[in-house]
């Protein structure tokens, strides 16, 4: 089903020799390091605010590590607008809240084969009406736990912090969080109000990842901006 | 084109009382330049799936010797029911023609309070709902944007033909043109329950043509219900856009 050459955002793939596909490996390079003290198992990939890219960073990040040899789930939390069927042309007519409301789904999940050997995909599901109750419900722990004991890492597509509650609540629950920052794009006041809903649901933001940098002088400057805040 | 929603079985629900008036509604429709219709009956928790598929062969058959060119597929227009679980294990409740699309309808003058709860548990069960005749439902009247939720969750919506070409009533006509406009129409169909009703389809369709263009009035009789009865993923079932023009300046 995943053909990769109808994945144009997925540049880990297309073109494995990129720049952007080196920041991506350096970015798996950068978890691991980040991880000494405490195992990461599960992360929460999200933005401060809409269309920032974090759908896109996420599937490469989950290429780049299933490319490294780990057993790599990608799932679509963002059960408002959910984009990584779309991202990796798969059906969705179930997922995530299939596994959160069906049994027999989460003894065995739906999960999805993904354009490498060692990578799935729980897309979303059909979408709830009430996607930020769903996400609260205990079952989400199950839910986790099941795919954790199937994989090495579990990376979440949350929809972005200061729009809905959906992503704090999610990003409590997992080992960390990582929050795309969109060069020239994301607002100030936007990044900071997400760390601090991070903060306050004392989720582990384990860093930053700036997207659609210009590579010239600048990008350093607002790089460090980035990762600062 | 296809027409997706229909009383023609006769002497099982409010539409056809006999053979001789399915046979009538059958010549409108390919009059009408209809090539598939779906029997849709109101679901009756005493008439089994076997008893409303026996009805369709017959009169299929019927068709066959009378030499009418219409094809038949066996569904139901179901009433949405807080426990859908038990009527579609009891086949009380199915899909059009064995697909993944289900036909279903509300009271008209209330908005239940668990429908959009009992539609999502239904795509849980890999159905993907259609909801009938949205522009009947006093709630979508008077906020025709209510269910603009419901279709980027998934849930395709079926406006009737007779509701866009004013032969009921004006209500009908001002929700399901705003309908239209707002791209929230996935289907057209007659919701024929009398000889004369099929040919409200090709005159609906040429109002709708004015709102979102032939191309989009032809996915909408034509293309969507044809994907629907070959069961293509609900992704590729889009609802027509409103063309801009002088008329529809917000469209």
């Amino acid at each position: 089903m995943a053909d990769p050459r109808s994945a144009p955002d997925l540049i880990t793939l297309t073109h494995p020799r990129s720049a952007a596909a080196e920041a991506y490996r350096t970015l798996r390079t950068s978890l691991d390091f980040s991880s000494l003290d405490q195992a990461i198992h599960s992360l929460v990939v999200t933005s401060a605010a809409p269309d920032e890219g974090k759908s896109t960073t996420l599937a490469n990040l989950a290429v780049t590590l299933a490319q490294a040899g780990r057993r790599t789930i990608c799932v679509d939390a963002d059960l408002r607008r959910p984009s990584l069927h779309r991202l990796f042309g798969l059906p969705n007519t179930s997922g995530l809240t299939t596994m959160m409301l069906d049994d027999a789904a989460l003894a065995s999940p739906p999960l999805q084969a993904g354009p490498s050997p060692n990578l799935r995909i729980l897309t979303s599901g059909p979408l709830p009406p009430n996607p930020a109750e769903l996400l609260a419900a205990r079952r989400v722990d199950d839910v986790l736990e099941r795919l954790r004991a199937d994989s090495d890492i579990v990376l979440f597509d949350a929809p972005p912090l200061i729009a809905v509650a959906d992503a704090a609540v999610l990003a409590a629950r997992v080992d960390g969080v990582i929050l795309v920052v969109q060069a020239e794009k994301s607002r100030r006041e936007h990044v900071q109000r997400a760390k601090t809903m991070l903060d306050r649901v004392n989720a582990r933001l384990i860093g930053a990842v700036l997207t659609n940098a210009r590579l010239d002088g600048s990008v350093s400057y607002y790089g460090s901006e980035g990762d600062g805040s | 084109m296809i027409d997706l929603h229909s009383h023609i079985l006769p002497g099982l629900d409010d539409g056809a009382r006999t053979q001789d008036e399915s046979l009538a509604m059958a010549r409108d429709w390919v009059a009408s330049g209809v090539t598939t219709v779906a029997c849709t009956p109101h679901s009756e928790p005493h008439i089994p799936k076997s008893s409303l598929a026996m009805a369709v062969d017959r009169l299929q058959g019927a068709l066959d010797a009378a030499d009418i060119r219409l094809r038949l597929v066996l569904g139901i227009e179901v009433f949405l029911e807080p426990d859908m679980a038990v009527l579609i294990e009891r086949e009380f409740a199915f899909t059009l023609g064995g697909t993944r699309y289900m036909l279903v309808e509300l009271p008209f003058e209330v908005w239940p309070p668990h429908t959009e709860q009992t539609l999502f548990a239904l795509q849980l069960r890999g159905i993907t709902p259609i909801l009938a005749h949205p522009e009947r439902y006093r709630a979508v009247q008077a906020r025709p944007e209510r269910v603009a939720p419901l279709v980027e969750r998934g849930v395709l919506m079926q406006v009737t033909g007779y509701s866009l070409t004013e032969r009921v009533a004006r209500e009908f006509q001002k929700a399901a043109e705003a309908l239209l406009r707002h791209g929230l129409v996935h289907l057209i169909a007659s919701d024929s329950h009398r000889p004369g009703h099929p040919k409200d389809l090709p005159q609906a369709r040429a109002v709708a043509a004015k709102i979102v263009g032939e191309a989009g009035a032809r996915a909408l009789v034509e293309d969507n219900p044809a994907a629907i009865l070959a069961d293509a993923d609900p992704a590729d079932i889009i609802a027509p856009a409103a063309q801009s023009s002088r008329r529809w300046p917000f469209g």
